[in-house]
């Protein structure tokens, strides 16, 4: 299954939603683009798949869908609050400290991340009898953002 | 390819070079290698190669993404289906390579 999602305006979401009528709402989730949101759904119909896109500005709004997708409920709070964009009302319900930063974002450090040592710093070969090999750079693990500074 | 089971290792396939460990999102992959010569009487220098003592995956955190079979140079990961690996405690979710190889 590998099927291009149809981005829209933010402003034509809704329509978007509406035209899916008959479609079940699979997924709806965003992906932090590092200049904005992208928010993506994911419509089922018997064997058909369809995706839909749109990107969102960090301080930007979203209607919400789920009058049309009852299914989208929950995962636009979810969305909404783990990525700090705002969908329909935005009453806060999964995150009480608004003074810390949107775990999804980019930015925003994760604890476990900066205090588990990474398995992918040992060298191929090397079981510590030799020391580390200091000829190779330094490679920064999957999921550590360079804003975090290690 | 069978369908999304578990990921096995093929351990004579293994090179101890990482990738995987690198690449796995997750971090639940760990290997543990060391190096040993190789006497070859043509060789004008001793060669050492890199032999696997442990490979572990940690089936607590692996989301069996499949990242760690697609990057393997030497395809010595792979997926096998049907193994029930539940267990009755949490630290024997981290499988080792004795496991890995051994599934079916
Ligand atoms: S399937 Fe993904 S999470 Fe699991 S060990 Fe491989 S790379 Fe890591
Ligand atoms: S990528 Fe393949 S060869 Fe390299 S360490 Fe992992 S399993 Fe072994």
């Amino acid at each position: 299954m590998q099927v291009t999602p149809e981005v829209v305006m933010p402003a034509d979401w809704r329509a978007s939603a509406e035209a899916m009528h008959g479609w079940r709402l699979d997924l709806l989730t965003a992906i932090d683009r590092r200049e904005s949101i992208d928010v993506i759904a994911h419509y089922i119909r018997g064997a058909e798949h369809a995706w839909r896109m749109t990107c969102v500005p960090y301080d930007g709004a979203l209607a919400s869908i789920s009058d049309l997708h009852p299914a989208a409920a929950w995962s636009e709070r979810e969305t909404s609050e783990m990525f700090g964009v705002r969908i329909g009302e935005g009453v806060p319900l999964l995150r009480h400290d608004h003074d810390t930063r949107p775990p999804m974002r980019k930015v925003t450090p994760l604890p476990a991340r900066v205090e588990t040592p990474w398995p992918g710093a040992a060298e191929p070969g090397d079981d510590g009898r030799q020391g580390a090999n200091p000829s190779r750079r330094r490679t920064r693990p999957p999921g550590v953002q360079p804003e975090w500074e290690l | 390819m069978s369908r999304h089971g578990v990921i096995a290792l093929i351990p004579e396939d293994c090179t101890s070079c990482m990738l995987c460990v690198r690449e796995c999102p997750a971090w639940c992959i760990t290997l543990e290698s060391h190096t040993e010569q190789v006497d070859k009487a043509d060789a004008r220098r001793p060669r050492t190669i890199n032999v696997l003592d442990q490979f572990t995956i940690d089936y607590g955190l692996c989301m069996y993404c499949g990242i760690c079979i697609e990057v393997c140079p030497f395809d010595a990961l792979e997926w096998r289906g049907d193994v029930d690996y539940s267990t009755v405690s949490r630290v024997d979710l981290d499988q080792g390579m004795d496991i890995l190889a051994a599934w079916g």
